[in-house]
């Protein structure tokens, strides 16, 4: 199933398990700390074995592909040259840190803001985004990098559906953009 | 989604709200408030600050009065202050033991280096000389940031210069605010902002084989002729960042090769330019260097396009100079300093060897005619696209120009009223015109 869907699913089921909790008993709240806690114990320890894993192989394989520029700030499309390895990491990286995102916002809602809400929602998405995530895929669950799972991943979400804004892998493009010139533009620091 | 549901859940199942909770809820609905809390948390901290004292402000004059200097000095409580001395020692050690730290590196590898341009490389002169005659081996600047050396007077090459940028170690205060910037925004955070080392070789073009040679007088044309190309040997993990901060490199192909090892790769504006530090290393083992170097060498380059994107056709001339560079971390170790006199050794043999077969016009020389008609339609057509953008950006700031002209125009005439004489004529026509069209119609 689409994981957007079981997210909206996991939600409601949680939802509602949630309006019959009492979050104002110590012991549901311990047991609510403890539980989220275990969640995003058990997402690190994934994210990093596939980290491992990824710094253990060491494919130096090459990839090229032009990333499209921000409109916004004008932009251009610009060429990322980068090997499977780096490629990897960044990506898994950016999941990690996203777990450390993720619980400074969810500790500063519960200890400061005082919900304890948030934080029993938030007990199975970690571990299933972890499960779900394409280089735990690739690199621990050992499935071949082809089709969805081919690097560069395209962005997930409903979002990426409608957006124009993909990343382009064909030879052309990136033939048009390794010459382009895009590189050295100044910065004002 | 969240607090939504939270409040939800504490008005429908509870009957009785706890004042957390109530607070809770508040804190939500009106986002004022919660700047209110954070102000009411900050103003109770400077309370307990100011209640360090309360014994001594409730104190009269006259009781102060009457004690003594020593009693009074016990009466106060000087944790505050104790603790202020203390940051501003912190402040004043890390500055100390930054700039002694940053010294250190600097001397650690600037005097091996300058030693070996001098004694092992055979450059007349390195170092700068003062006014008053000492020559330093290395300069520095900002604070023990920057810094360089120079090297010059040889065959074959120009001049050397190393530079090499450190972090501003007597500043932590700035070290963490641009780790903390760069982790929500990376691209706010300065390129130069890493540590970093860059060795550039300038050829001249002149070639001779012993001191008593004579110099070639074709030198200028040489340098103008067969000194225009790109071809660079890059390090895996700085594809992407080498194409991005250096226009030249985001000129060119890139391409692995059986040839060269496998943490690198070739950037050349051409593939057949990928061989040329193999084809005039000779004598030296590219691989086994480039081997050592993994995790420390960024980039070798060849090039004479600028590192920066120039903006106008005066830029892209100017800027143009036939040189190599070779970019690197800051070499912190023994074996790190070895590594970069050895590849700064292996550039230098480089230029030396194909300046030599350029004088000598040997056969083999990789830098045919062909080439130089491909590399000077590359030139031109990148010249053009410069053109062009300048043209753009002139045109568009001419427009803006005219625009604000224009609205100065207009407001100076609401000013003298005349405007609103030239809005009625306006309209006037309008209506005139409507009535003609009116009249047509009927």
């Amino acid at each position: 199933m689409n994981p957007l869907v079981t997210n909206v699913i996991i939600m409601l089921v949680m939802m509602q398990i949630s309006r019959r909790l009492d979050m104002e008993d110590p012991t549901i709240v311990f047991y609510v700390r403890i539980l989220y806690c275990s969640s995003i114990f058990i997402t690190w320890v994934v994210y990093q074995l596939t980290r491992r894993k990824i710094v253990a192989k060491n494919d130096l394989t090459t990839i090229k592909y032009v990333t499209p520029g921000n409109s916004f700030l004008g932009e251009k499309e610009k060429l990322e040259v980068t090997t499977v390895r780096d490629y990897d990491l960044k990506d898994i990286d950016g999941s990690i840190k996203s777990i450390y995102t993720g619980l400074a916002m969810m500790g500063f809602m519960h200890l400061y803001m005082k919900y304890t809400n948030p934080l029993f929602m938030q007990i199975i998405s970690p571990v299933k985004g972890a499960f779900e995530n394409n280089q735990v895929k690739i690199h621990l669950f050992g499935k071949p990098a082809v089709g969805d799972l081919k690097r560069p991943f395209n962005a997930g979400g409903m979002m990426a559906a409608f957006s124009s804004n993909a990343v382009k892998t064909d030879k052309k493009s990136v033939a048009d953009a390794e010459r382009a010139g895009n590189g050295g533009f100044k910065k004002d620091n | 989604m969240e607090p939504e549901s939270c409040c939800y859940i504490v008005g429908e199942t509870h009957s009785v709200r706890s004042p957390a909770l109530t607070r809770t809820i508040d804190l939500k609905q009106s986002p004022p408030v919660i700047m209110s809390s954070y102000l009411e948390a900050l103003s109770k901290h400077m309370e307990a600050v100011n209640d360090l004292n309360a014994y001594y402000n409730s104190l009269s004059y006259e009781q102060l009065k009457a004690m003594t200097f020593l009693e009074r000095v016990q009466a106060y409580n000087w944790t505050f202050e104790l603790f202020a001395f203390a940051v501003l020692a912190i402040v004043i050690g890390s500055f100390a033991y930054g700039n002694a730290a940053n010294k250190s590196r600097a001397k650690k590898f600037f005097t091996p280096m300058s030693e070996y341009l001098k004694n092992d490389l055979n450059f007349a002169r390195v170092g700068f000389r003062t006014a008053d005659g000492t020559v330093l081996p290395y300069m520095v600047q900002h604070a023990n940031t920057w810094l360089s050396t120079f090297a010059t007077g040889r065959s074959a090459i120009d001049s050397v210069s190393v530079r090499a940028h450190l972090l501003p170690r007597n500043n932590p205060m700035s070290m963490l605010m641009d780790f903390v910037v760069g982790l929500a925004f990376p691209s706010l955070v300065n390129n130069d902002s890493n540590e970093y080392c860059e060795v550039i070789v300038k050829p001249n073009g002149i070639y001779v084989a012993t001191e008593n040679s004579k110099i070639n007088t074709n030198a200028q044309e040489l340098l103008a002729s067969k000194f225009k190309f790109i071809t660079s040997i890059v390090n895996k993990s700085f594809m992407s960042d080498a194409r991005d901060k250096n226009y030249f490199l985001s000129l060119t192909l890139t391409s692995e090769n059986n040839t060269l090892s496998e943490e690198y790769v070739y950037m050349s504006e051409l593939n057949q330019l990928n061989t040329f530090i193999m084809h005039y290393a000779k004598g030296k083992d590219v691989n086994e260097i480039l081997q050592k170097a993994t995790k420390f060498l960024q980039f070798i380059s060849f090039t004479d396009l600028p590192v920066d994107r120039p903006l106008s056709a005066a830029e892209w001339e100017a800027k143009q100079e036939p040189r190599v560079i070779i970019r690197s971390n800051f070499p912190t170790s023994q074996f790190e300093i070895d590594l970069l006199k050895e590849i700064t050794s292996l550039v230098v043999e480089v230029v030396d060897n194909f300046t030599r077969d350029l004088v000598n016009k040997t056969p083999d020389l990789l830098i045919t005619a062909e080439f130089q008609k491909k590399a000077k339609h590359l030139r031109t057509q990148e010249l053009s696209k410069i053109v062009k953008e300048a043209k753009e950006a002139e045109a568009e700031e001419l427009k803006e120009k005219r625009q604000d002209a224009e609205r100065q125009r207009i407001r100076q005439l609401r000013k003298t009223g005349e405007q609103e004489k030239i809005d009625r004529k306006m309209k006037e026509k309008r209506e005139r015109r409507m009535r003609n069209k009116q009249k047509q119609r009927m």
